[in-house]
């Protein structure tokens, strides 16, 4: 993995414009959570957590910010440091790494600020960070981070109709589940007797590439330890990125521009 | 156009490689394994019960609350979320001791060719139509929470707010039906269970202030009614120094004897708060000062608001109403 690219890809997320409506953003979402924290109700509390480290962040910032398909990066002015770094021919899968490791720094440090902003509105009517931020949170934050930015990271490799219709895809079962059930994390084991064994196993074979994100309060807290759920996540991740590898290799990209 | 070398540069790394397809084999291994060999159903953790006809007669309302659990499983799509379903939420050890330790479980499920009229009856009376879903009752049948599709965390959540308005719902019930001992025990069982949830929303902490007032004045317990409004009003001024005439705050002063009935309308008029909830407030308090006349007057006035017939104190003013002797026809609500 290049450090120079690395250092250089979260600069070009430092761009003027893209910190300006994301700090609107931030504010806009931070006013929302924290007026949730605010309200003396449990079920809120829990829409404001799931708000603050569920996969919403994540995705929306890492589109926003990596997706060529998305992030008009045309305008931007890089073309200076360009030669520099690629003076020497860098394999692309360190290009790929290096990107997918910027953003998951740069989700990150997003989440914390939004998180220390609704905090602080909510410290104003007196309510503790406490009460929603625990292990279970931090965890979330970090895993949703890593995963959501390896299948952007996928996406934003692949040419725009492929990466548009993956995006759609993924977009449609993220929002049908995360709305209907909470964050995805519910294929474990599924025997249905009225099925066949290997059509139930095909199907959550194929849909569990769907599942991107993992919840870790339901995975410990789980009377059973739900193995299918963590391997469903690394492997996710690990196969993301190496699609992404392979789909960048087969095509030519242009730095300033993916 | 600036592009990397072919050849040197896009190779994909090995061990990336060998370890995509080790973990994509591991995962089909694991749904293997857990299609053909499935972990034991969720009934093992949760010991659910069989369920029985409503006795909307019953009035140990603050006895621990019923859980429907409604499971449809008449076709193959039902099995699957129902399978889903369970997986998801009742294998989380958090949620089935929260079930275990706070409600009765109950599972209503209709399965093909075995007879549902039960599961029919109570989908109905709960307004169940989307399948699986939870439904949190009194032990009369009152209708508490319903929940269908969450996550276990947000599960929680939903049932630790439904216990705590089991609580709120049985004072109400209790009131309703002129069981002004139970609606004491509710409003007190509330208040020491120092829930951060109802009671503490302003709103809804004036009103019940109003109603646990006026069940302490009818159980004559006058010293605590006292003590019920005077702590209620002092917490609330001293927040808001400048908020007394805030609705419902002038229903709170007559009460306290600040203000008089005049006052009150007025008040209600000026500052946009409901009539009936008025004409409730100073009914009771007639009632309960031995000046009937003037109680049956505004318990009319208030009743015959009956654009505001969703309202807690429209039907509280009914009932009283009923308690006085009088003759008040029925209507959706009672």
């Amino acid at each position: 993995m290049s450090i120079a690219i690395l250092m250089f890809t979260i600069r070009r997320y430092l761009y003027w414009r893209t910190l300006i409506s994301i700090s609107m953003l931030i504010l806009g979402w931070a006013l929302w959570v924290g007026a949730l924290l605010s309200t003396d109700l449990v079920v809120t509390r829990e829409w404001a957590r799931s708000m603050l480290f569920g996969p919403f962040i994540p995705m929306c910032v890492a589109l926003y910010v990596i997706s060529p398909q998305f992030a008009n990066t045309q305008q931007r002015k890089d073309g200076e440091y360009l030669s520099l770094i690629f003076s020497r021919p860098l394999p692309r899968w360190s290009y790929v790494l290096s990107k997918w490791l910027s953003g998951v720094i740069f989700i990150l440090a997003i989440v914390i600020i939004q998180a220390v902003l609704a905090f602080a509105l909510a410290g104003v009517a007196g309510r503790q960070p406490r009460d929603v931020l625990d292990c279970y949170s931090v965890a979330d934050a970090i895993l949703n981070a890593i995963s959501y930015t390896a299948l952007i990271v996928l996406i934003s490799s692949l040419p725009s109709p492929w990466g548009y219709w993956i995006f759609a895809w993924i977009w449609a079962a993220c929002v049908l589940i995360t709305m209907g059930v909470g964050t995805m994390s519910f294929i474990t084991s599924l025997s249905v007797s009225e099925l066949s064994n290997s059509v139930v196993t095909a199907a959550q074979f194929l849909f569990s590439f769907f599942s991107v994100g993992i919840d870790s309060y339901h995975v410990f807290k789980s009377s059973r330890l739900p193995l299918i759920d963590i391997v469903i996540y690394v492997s996710n991740v690990v196969c993301y990125l190496t699609l992404s590898m392979f789909a960048m290799n087969r095509r030519e990209f242009f730095y300033a521009n993916d | 156009m600036l592009m990397t070398e072919l050849g040197r540069t896009n190779s994909l790394p090995r061990v990336m490689l060998v370890s995509c397809l080790i973990l994509l084999l591991l995962r089909a291994l694991v749904i293997c394994y857990g299609t053909y060999f499935p972990p034991k159903r969720t009934q093992d953790l949760l010991v659910w019960q069989q369920p029985k006809p409503i006795e909307p007669n019953r009035k140990d309302l603050l006895s621990t609350p019923t859980l429907y659990y409604f499971c449809d499983e008449k076709n193959l799509l039902g099995i699957v979320l129902t399978n889903l379903f369970e997986n998801t939420l009742f294998n989380n050890r958090d949620v089935v001791e929260l079930i275990r330790n706070n409600f009765i479980p109950v599972k209503v499920e209709r399965q093909e060719n075995a007879p549902h009229q039960l599961f029919d009856d109570l989908s109905q009376k709960f307004s169940c139509e989307v399948f699986p879903c939870m439904v949190v009752t009194l032990s009369n049948g009152t209708k508490v929470s319903y929940t269908s599709w969450q996550s276990d965390r947000m599960l929680i959540a939903i049932l630790k707010d439904a216990l705590s308005q089991c609580s709120l719902s049985a004072a109400q019930e209790a009131m309703l039906k002129g069981n002004f001992g139970l609606a004491c025990q509710a409003f007190a069982k509330i208040k020491s269970e120092k829930s951060d949830l109802r009671w503490t929303l302003s709103d809804d902490r004036l009103a019940n202030t109003i109603h646990w007032f006026f069940a302490l004045k009818h159980e004559r317990r006058e010293k605590e009614a006292a003590a019920v409004l005077g702590e209620t009003l002092s917490v609330w001024l001293n927040r808001f120094p400048n908020h007394e005439r805030i609705w419902p705050i002038p229903c709170l002063r007559y009460l306290a004897g600040q203000v008089s009935i005049d006052d009150v309308l007025k008040e209600t008029d000026q500052y946009g708060g409901p009539l009936v909830t008025a004409h409730y407030v100073i009914g009771v308090q007639s009632e309960l000062n031995g000046d009937l006349e003037t109680a049956r007057k505004h318990l009319r006035l208030a009743v015959a608001k009956k654009q505001d017939e969703d309202r807690d104190d429209y039907k509280l003013a009914r009932a009283e109403l009923r308690l006085m002797g009088e003759a008040v026809p029925s209507s959706e609500g009672d």
